[in-house]
């Protein structure tokens, strides 16, 4: 296939300059002479078809002229056809690089076979003078074959299977483009881009960079939206919970979805979601208790879309050890709802049927410091003490020292001066008078609902987690934060509601209300269970359904390495993927062990006993369910066209091998045509 | 004097002129006097024949009756019996040409009718173009040269060639056996002017038809495209004149060998004569032809 084009474009302007004959024929046009003859017998009677003869004679003249002036103008914009044939006559040699794009879209509908497909016929158009690379952009860019002629490209082809992760075009085309640059001959290069076009591939195209005379052809897979909807996200949500992500991609049609998620291979749990055209949303689910441990979790729905690849999902959760926490109560109340960390515990441990983050009791003063010698609890709740036995303070001040998380809570029975000698050096706030009056029901206090530090408020961002500013507060103290402490939480008129101290390894928080419901309804509101899992997990430091029940989960094209510890360096591990089968990793310097992941699904690092020790999930980019692409018109728009350093003396080659037949065609065309126009013109025809 | 001389019109423009000329170029011609070949009764005898009823008996040889018994009549050569009779067409169409053919035509005529009054005979003259036909009928008469070179030059070539009945009524009145000489271009609407030739065949005319043609009507030498007016309708036709050439040309040689065969069958001697051929081929011509009667 040749192009035709023009080394002085500006010039073609002059084609302007074919009016020319037809102004000077219209300037010199005569009226006949009038001629007085002595008779008109034999003029009548004149032959019409010779009039005709000499218009159409007439009319030839003037178009023999306007296509001289034509190829002279062409001729001097040195017109030259891409890919023509040279000055010897040989065909000369065609260079094709192939862009194709792999990655995990192309499996949507028949893409990828008419990728393959068109790929073939464009090879069956070339003979084996000509050259192919081959470049496939997936989550890598690879140059799979340089410059062979196009029957060894074949079977590089038959290989060629589309990936599982994204694909970066630009980087396939400056390939590409390194390719052209490096060929042997000057002969023009034709860039040849198969592709979705997926929008999200062609970010940095701006950054790519041709030279004027390669052609870039894009061959445009996908030709319209296809409907698809993908599970775009698989996480703990809560304690036991998981969050499920769906996503309508399509923009015209409503769907609903049927879907499983299924823990360890086990029953699934069944559910259907509604998804309206272009809607994003979240389903929670509990996949039951799940013990502490490694565990692997599967969404499976059933869309019957475009790309079924988007339809699964997979996460591996590391069920943590529950952590143990002491409610320190000062006595024993016969019932258990009488106990003023009744709700704190109830809170830590909402259902039975849940996975345990964290293993409460109670425990009463007199105790803390005995257990305290043989046993480590995470987190100790203290309840508003009304006498603190002399030598629980050390104790506690030890704990914290060493790690533990220590809140201390307030209320009824606490007396301000007691407390700041008796905590003196643990409590992060000194204690002032007590404000507000329980027998007066107007008055009363909320937090704020803009807190400036919102570490313990994390869980409550959006909306629809509950508004923290319900919960009504009638009494408090006045604090005054100690030296290196830090209000986490204020009440609606700015005053401290929580105030923490780092202190050793641990943390010692001071909440400004009461454990029960005697200074605040709090315990009566939905929002008051992840409160107190939010500060919990902020005096502990630890949050178990954030951190190692979060799961594991990774996007294809993102590394795959399990941290397998530094004192195992050097050695190689055993590592078992979705499909079961089992391979060895040597394990890097840093202690982790990097796996070359090959299908999506669960990855299992092993221990030399064969149970697992770490697991990550890999996932098909969400970015490849979004079927949207561009048009080719806006490729190509992108790509800079800059003459490259060098390429002068190509361009001077390209001119000696056949652009320059052009113009002497052309000339020579005229010099034929400006001789027969002297003939017809100097020809009297009857 | 060169044909070329002769005929530059302004010379010919006026009377002194065109008779000096005509009687020039006649006098260059004529090397002598020549017999008339008609036999009269004048004073040079040249034969005998018998006696028939009519004869002026002043004529009889009355010796020779005397010696035979038989009355002869004696004859005479006669060098004034000879009525010559011109038509000179004075149409538009004669108005054309470098050199001109009527001015050509006028002094063919002219010398014509030198030559005939130089050999005793009578010659006439008659114009006709458009509505005018003016005509000086064939006299021996001493001035009738004079006259007649007068009629010559107040002629004026213009109007259409028609044979109107004052033309035809002269043809009819053309009784005596005589010569006829008629100058024209043929180009008149019609077979007029072959009417006039057929009656004045009719008449017992001895006809002799000089063609008067032009070089350009002839050759036709012409390039580009032009508005051809008729000299004697005003009627306008375009013409590509290099196309149209060879179209032209065969059809005036058509025209002209229509003419000829015509004439042949009317035993009319035709000649054609291009203005710019010398005089003296028309009137040896006409000498020939004379001399032949």
């Amino acid at each position: 296939m040749s192009n035709l084009l023009f080394n002085n474009w500006l010039l073609l302007g002059g084609l302007l300059a074919v009016a020319i004959p037809v102004i000077i024929h219209l300037l010199l046009k005569r009226r006949p002479q009038r001629l007085r003859f002595s008779t008109l017998r034999f003029f009548k009677d004149q032959d019409e078809s010779a009039k005709k003869r000499r218009r159409l004679r007439n009319l030839l003249l003037l178009s023999l002229r306007m296509l001289l002036v034509a190829l002279l103008v062409l001729a001097f914009a040195r017109p030259y056809l891409m890919g023509s044939a040279n000055a010897s006559g040989k065909a000369p040699r065609r260079y094709v690089v192939g862009v194709v794009d792999r990655s995990a879209s192309m499996r949507a509908a028949d893409h990828w076979q008419r990728t393959i497909d068109f790929l073939r016929e464009q090879l069956k158009d070339l003979t084996e003078n000509d050259r192919v690379a081959l470049v496939a952009c997936g989550d890598t860019t690879d140059v799979l074959s340089e410059w062979v002629p196009p029957g060894k490209i074949k079977p590089v082809l038959d290989e060629l299977k589309p990936g599982l992760g994204g694909a970066q075009l630009a980087a396939g085309l400056t390939e590409a483009a390194g390719l052209v640059a490096s060929r042997e001959g000057s002969e023009p290069a034709t860039v040849l881009l198969v592709s979705d076009l997926q929008s999200h591939s062609c970010g940095g195209l701006k950054n790519v960079v041709f030279s004027p005379e390669t052609e870039l052809r894009i061959e445009a897979i996908s030709e319209r939206e296809l409907d698809n909807v993908s599970i775009t996200e698989l996480k703990p949500s809560g304690p036991g919970t998981f969050a499920v992500g769906f996503q309508n991609w399509s923009g015209k049609s409503s769907r609903t979805i049927r879907f499983d998620l299924v823990a360890d291979g086990g029953k699934p749990v069944n559910s259907i979601v509604l998804l309206p055209a272009g809607v994003k949303t979240n389903v929670v689910l509990s996949p039951g208790n799940l013990a502490p441990g490694w565990h692997q979790l599967e969404i499976h729905a059933q869309s019957n879309d475009a790309l079924d690849l988007d339809d699964d999902r997979y996460l591996a959760v590391n069920v943590p050890q529950p952590l143990v926490v002491w409610c320190v109560e000062a006595g024993h109340p016969a019932k258990e709802f009488e106990q003023e960390t009744f709700f704190l515990r109830s809170a830590l441990s909402p259902t039975d049927d849940q996975t345990p983050y964290y293993l409460a009791e109670t425990v009463s003063t007199s105790e803390v410091f005995g257990r305290l010698q043989k046993e480590s609890p995470a987190l100790i709740l203290l309840s508003g003490l009304h006498v603190v036995p002399p030598e629980l303070p050390a104790a506690l001040q030890r704990f914290t020292e060493q790690g533990g998380g220590l809140i201390l809570f307030v209320g009824e029975s606490v007396r301000a001066d007691r407390y700041n000698i008796d905590w003196h050096g643990l409590l992060p706030a000194n204690l002032g008078r007590v404000a507000g009056d329980l027998e007066v029901p107007e008055e009363f206090w909320h937090l704020s609902p803009d807190q400036t530090d919102d570490r313990l408020f994390t869980v409550f961002r959006g909306s629809e987690n509950g508004d923290i500013a319900q919960p009504f507060f009638k009494r408090r103290f006045e604090l005054i934060p100690g030296e290196g402490a830090n209000v986490l939480a204020i009440f609606g008129d700015g005053k401290p509601f929580v105030i923490a101290k780092e202190r050793g390894r641990g943390r010692v928080v001071l909440v400004n209300t009461s454990a029960d419901t005697g200074w605040n309804d709090w315990p009566k509101r939905r929002t008051f269970v992840p409160w107190v899992h939010s500060l919990a997990g902020f005096a502990t430091g630890q949050t178990p359904w954030l951190d190692g029940g979060a799961g594991r989960a990774r996007e294809w094209g993102t590394p795959l390495v399990f941290e397998a510890g530094n004192s195992l360096a050097g050695q190689t591990v055993t590592v078992r993927d979705p499909a079961g089968e089992i391979s060895k990793v040597t394990v890097d310097n840093t202690g982790g062990a990097k796996v070359s992941p090959t299908r999506l699904g669960v990855y299992s690092l092993l221990d030399e006993s064969g149970k697992v020790r770490e697991q990550i999930a890999m996932n098909l980019p969400v970015a490849e369910s979004a079927l949207d692409f561009l048009s080719p018109a806006e490729i190509q728009s992108s790509i800079k066209r800059v003459q490259m350093a060098g390429q002068a003396g190509a361009i001077a080659a390209l001119m000696n091998v056949g652009q320059k037949e052009l113009w002497r065609i052309i000339l020579g065309t005229g010099l034929v045509l400006l001789l027969a126009e002297s003939l017809l013109a100097n020809r009297t025809w009857a | 004097m060169t044909a070329s001389d002769q005929l530059d019109t302004a010379w010919l423009s006026s009377l002194g002129d065109l008779s000096l000329v005509a009687k020039s170029v006649v006098e260059g011609f004529m090397s002598g006097l020549h017999r008339s070949p008609f036999l009269g009764y004048s004073t040079e005898f040249a034969s005998y024949r018998q006696y028939i009823q009519g004869d002026n008996l002043k004529h009889v040889d009355w010796k020779v009756w005397g010696r035979t018994d038989e009355l002869y009549v004696k004859q005479f050569e006669d060098d004034t019996n000879l009525r010559g009779h011109i038509f000179l067409d004075a149409s538009g169409s004669m108005n054309f040409g470098e050199p001109n053919k009527f001015a050509y035509a006028r002094l063919l005529a002219a010398a014509l009718a030198c030559l005939m009054s130089r050999q005793h005979d009578a010659p006439g003259l008659t114009t006709f173009g458009g509505e005018r036909v003016e005509t000086l009928p064939p006299r021996s008469h001493r001035n009738q040269i004079d006259d007649l070179l007068i009629l010559l030059a107040n002629s004026k070539a213009d109007g259409e060639t028609i044979a109107r009945p004052e033309l035809l009524q002269v043809v009819e009145t053309m009784t005596r056996r005589g010569i006829a000489v008629v100058i024209s271009d043929l180009f008149g609407t019609g077979d007029d002017l072959l009417e006039v030739l057929r009656k004045l065949r009719l008449q017992r005319q001895e006809v002799l038809l000089f063609h008067i043609v032009s070089p350009e009507e002839m050759d036709f030498d012409l390039g580009g495209e032009f508005l051809m007016e008729d000299s004697e309708s005003g009627e306008v036709i375009p013409v590509h004149a290099a196309s149209f050439r060879q179209e032209y040309l065969k059809r005036i040689e058509q025209f002209c060998g229509a003419t000829a065969t015509t004439c042949d069958k009317l035993e009319i001697d035709y000649r054609r004569l291009r203005t710019d051929q010398p005089l003296e081929d028309a009137l040896t011509f006409y000498f020939e032809e004379r001399m032949a009667m």
